[in-house]
């Protein structure tokens, strides 16, 4: 799947925070934490984010287990496929950035 | 104690409602119920609580809106109650910032929901104005006497209220416009 385009920084993280299996709250959660508390997503956006993902088939809602009505999500291969793309396309800016800003440091 | 508000505001100006709604809550007025121009307040901690307003997709009854509200309460967020397709959500303020979106394209689906709606109803609204006119003039055409028909009553009246809502929705396409702006050079 050749996506050229940007994926969102709030869809970069969720897609990344969804290898491990996950709920709402605590994509939510691992978010902020992976990006030092630089990101908060608000639940609507989240919400509306993991519908999207959903019906691109880039994450799969588990079965629920019997105890809890939270849903719990987890990323599928073809998601898998995206953030591999994207963290090429990242690292080109990155790298083409550190060429011309002359930062050795990266 | 129980206190009920009665006050309008227009479909475009949601944002304002938001912010007296929070204005009251600072005051230790804590909104619990809503219902058409009507606001229903119990006293309690001033600041508690930080209030959010979103125009859903569909009424609160629909399922997509209940899976939607659910997905929000196993967050933190007390749905407080709705009006139509508008839904009222609060956060204890104890949690830190409430927003309901945290990026330029969520806002924009939110804010485009709003002048759809309101482009919607100033269609029906124009149409049933056409055809007041239409019904005035053939009326005239037929009769010579009786100025006491409505049609041209109607028709004047559904013209200014389908001009209102372009009208109170300025503000929301304001908004709805400076963002797409934004979105050409940022996320």
């Amino acid at each position: 799947m050749p996506e050229s385009t940007a994926l969102t920084e709030a869809v970069y993280y969720i897609l990344l925070s969804l290898y491990e299996p996950m709920h709402g709250y605590g994509i939510m959660q691992n978010v902020s934490k992976l990006s030092g508390d630089r990101l908060t997503l608000a639940a609507g956006t989240l919400y509306g984010a993991l519908s999207t993902l959903l019906e691109r088939g880039w994450i799969q809602s588990l079965p629920g287990e019997t105890n809890s009505r939270k849903k719990e999500y987890v990323i599928t291969a073809a998601g898998k496929q995206v953030v591999q793309n994207e963290y090429s396309r990242l690292k080109e800016l990155i790298e083409n950035g550190a060429k011309i800003i002359g930062r050795a440091d990266l | 104690m129980k206190h009920t508000v009665h006050k309008v505001f227009s479909i475009g100006a949601f944002e304002k409602e938001e912010q007296w709604l929070n204005q009251m809550a600072a005051k230790g007025m804590i909104l619990t119920d809503v219902g058409f121009c009507k606001y229903v307040f119990e006293e309690g901690l001033p600041g508690k609580y930080i209030y959010r307003l979103e125009l859903l997709n569909n009424l609160p009854s629909h399922a997509e809106s209940i899976a939607y509200i659910s997905f929000l309460e196993d967050m933190g967020i007390d749905h407080v109650g709705s009006y139509l397709r508008w839904v009222y959500f609060r956060r204890k303020a104890s949690e830190g910032n409430f927003d309901l979106f945290s990026d330029i394209d969520s806002r924009i689906v939110h804010y485009k929901r709003i002048t759809t709606l309101s482009s919607v109803l100033t269609l029906v609204l124009a149409i049933l104005a056409v055809v007041y006119f239409g019904q005035a003039v053939s009326f005239f055409a037929t009769h010579t006497s009786g100025f006491f028909q409505p049609f041209l009553g109607y028709g004047i009246i559904f013209t200014i209220v389908a001009a209102l809502f372009p009208l109170v929705t300025r503000p929301v396409r304001k908004s709805l416009k400076a963002l797409l702006k934004e979105r050409w050079i940022r996320e």
